[in-house]
């Protein structure tokens, strides 16, 4: 305890962190009537930040080859130490992550919080659960199983009803007609990088305008 | 250079929310309970963590399994975990042999009918005889024979 105070100290000296921590952390007022509910929403970027730390201990093993995709994560939850319960969990916060985000924009939706000023709060919030959904539809493949490979076939069938385009945009997210280690390819590189990238820079969007207009007072 | 740091000045006569002192005890209580939940909660995260980045098991380092030959009687059959799968070994007229429990139909672990010395196969009926043969049933292979030697009168499949 010394020692973490000495360390914390000295810190505290040079940057002046306790003012920071106050206002920011242990001083800083929310309204009285911010009720339980108000929690969703960093419940769901707590889950975000579980996904991105298991789905990098995750990366040690997994391979995003139609050959060795299903080995790989077999490899996983039967040889590796704990990775089992690392699976386990990226699996299940996938889903938990949804519900939250749903969870969250009810509660906006439900208190009307979504207007004026914070109507960009809402479209950037509405762009996040898409791409949070996209995210767990693109990891479901990585694993290369019989579900894996049915659920994608279906999920990437929806746009051919879009009139005129539809097929093409089909045949664009399968990377060609069927789904195959193109698809496993283009799947992998949104699931680990691109979308991760840009769903933090959403995040930090939203976070930014929430500093700014604060939290909201219910009437 | 000094910050002000209101916390840090000496907290002589505290006194809780209704006006009553705080005891050390109390809060000391407190700091060891909030502590151990704290310690706890990091610590069923990093061991997870930690031991994901161990070196995982590769089926080479699977330890060898011995079996005193004494403890083998003819005509049964024993299973045996080898590096992850089911061995099943037999004392036949001839000697012990191994095979690989797995059927080689669709993989179940085929069970041995002492009364007929046989192997058969609960999933689709396969009947392997006790040399591992092919009887009946849908299999065109016979079981994978495993090898293994005899050391001082113990069987060692390694
Ligand atoms: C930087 C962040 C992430 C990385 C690096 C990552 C990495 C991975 C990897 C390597 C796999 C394949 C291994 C396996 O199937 O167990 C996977 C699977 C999966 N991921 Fe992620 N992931 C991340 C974030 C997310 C997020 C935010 C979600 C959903 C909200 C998600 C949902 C899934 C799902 C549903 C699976 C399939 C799991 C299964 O059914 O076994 N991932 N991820
Ligand atoms: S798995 Fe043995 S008969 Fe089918």
């Amino acid at each position: 305890m010394r020692v973490i105070r000495l360390i914390y100290g000295w810190i505290d000296e040079r940057f002046a962190t306790t003012p920071l921590l106050e206002k920011n952390v242990t001083k800083k007022m929310v309204p009285r009537t911010l009720s339980w509910a108000g929690c969703f929403g960093g419940l769901a970027f707590f889950t975000f930040l579980v996904q991105v730390f298991t789905g990098m201990l995750l990366l040690m093993y997994y391979k995003p080859h139609p050959e060795a995709a299903w080995d790989s994560v077999t490899f996983i939850k039967s040889n590796v130490t704990m990775g089992w319960l690392v699976q386990r969990i990226h699996a299940v916060a996938a889903n938990l992550m949804i519900a939250l985000v749903l969870m969250h924009m009810a509660r906006i939706a439900y208190y009307k919080i979504y207007r004026k000023p914070r109507e960009l709060h809402w479209v950037s919030g509405v762009c996040l659960l898409l791409f949070t959904t996209i995210m767990a539809f693109t990891g479901y493949l990585l694993p290369w199983t019989q579900l894996s490979y049915w659920g994608a076939k279906v999920g990437t069938e929806i746009p051919s009803a879009i009139p005129i385009v539809g097929q093409d945009i089909v045949e664009w997210v399968r990377r060609g007609k069927a789904i195959s280690g193109e698809t496993l390819g283009f799947f992998f590189s949104l699931h680990i990088w691109i979308l991760p990238a840009v769903m933090s820079a959403f995040m930090g969007l939203h976070f930014v305008m929430i500093r700014r207009t604060g939290i909201s007072k219910p009437l | 250079m000094s910050h002000e740091h209101p916390h840090h000045h000496d907290h002589g006569h505290e006194h809780d929310a209704s006006g009553e002192p705080v005891s050390g005890a109390r809060r000391r209580f407190c700091q060891v309970c909030i502590g151990s939940a704290t310690a706890i909660t990091v610590g069923t995260v990093v061991y997870p963590i930690v031991a994901f980045l161990k070196l995982p098991l590769r089926l080479g380092d699977a330890k060898p399994v011995e079996i005193p030959l004494d403890r083998l009687s003819p005509g049964q059959a024993y299973y045996a975990d080898f590096q992850g799968q089911q061995v099943i070994v037999v004392m036949t007229e001839a000697g012990p042999r191994v095979f690989d429990a797995a059927c080689t139909h669709l993989g179940c672990n085929v069970v041995w009918d002492t009364a007929h010395s046989n192997f058969h196969c609960p999933c689709h009926g396969a009947v392997f005889s006790g040399e591992g043969k092919v009887v009946s049933g849908p299999v065109s292979s016979p079981l994978r024979e495993i090898p293994f030697e005899i050391k001082n009168g113990v069987l060692v499949i390694a």
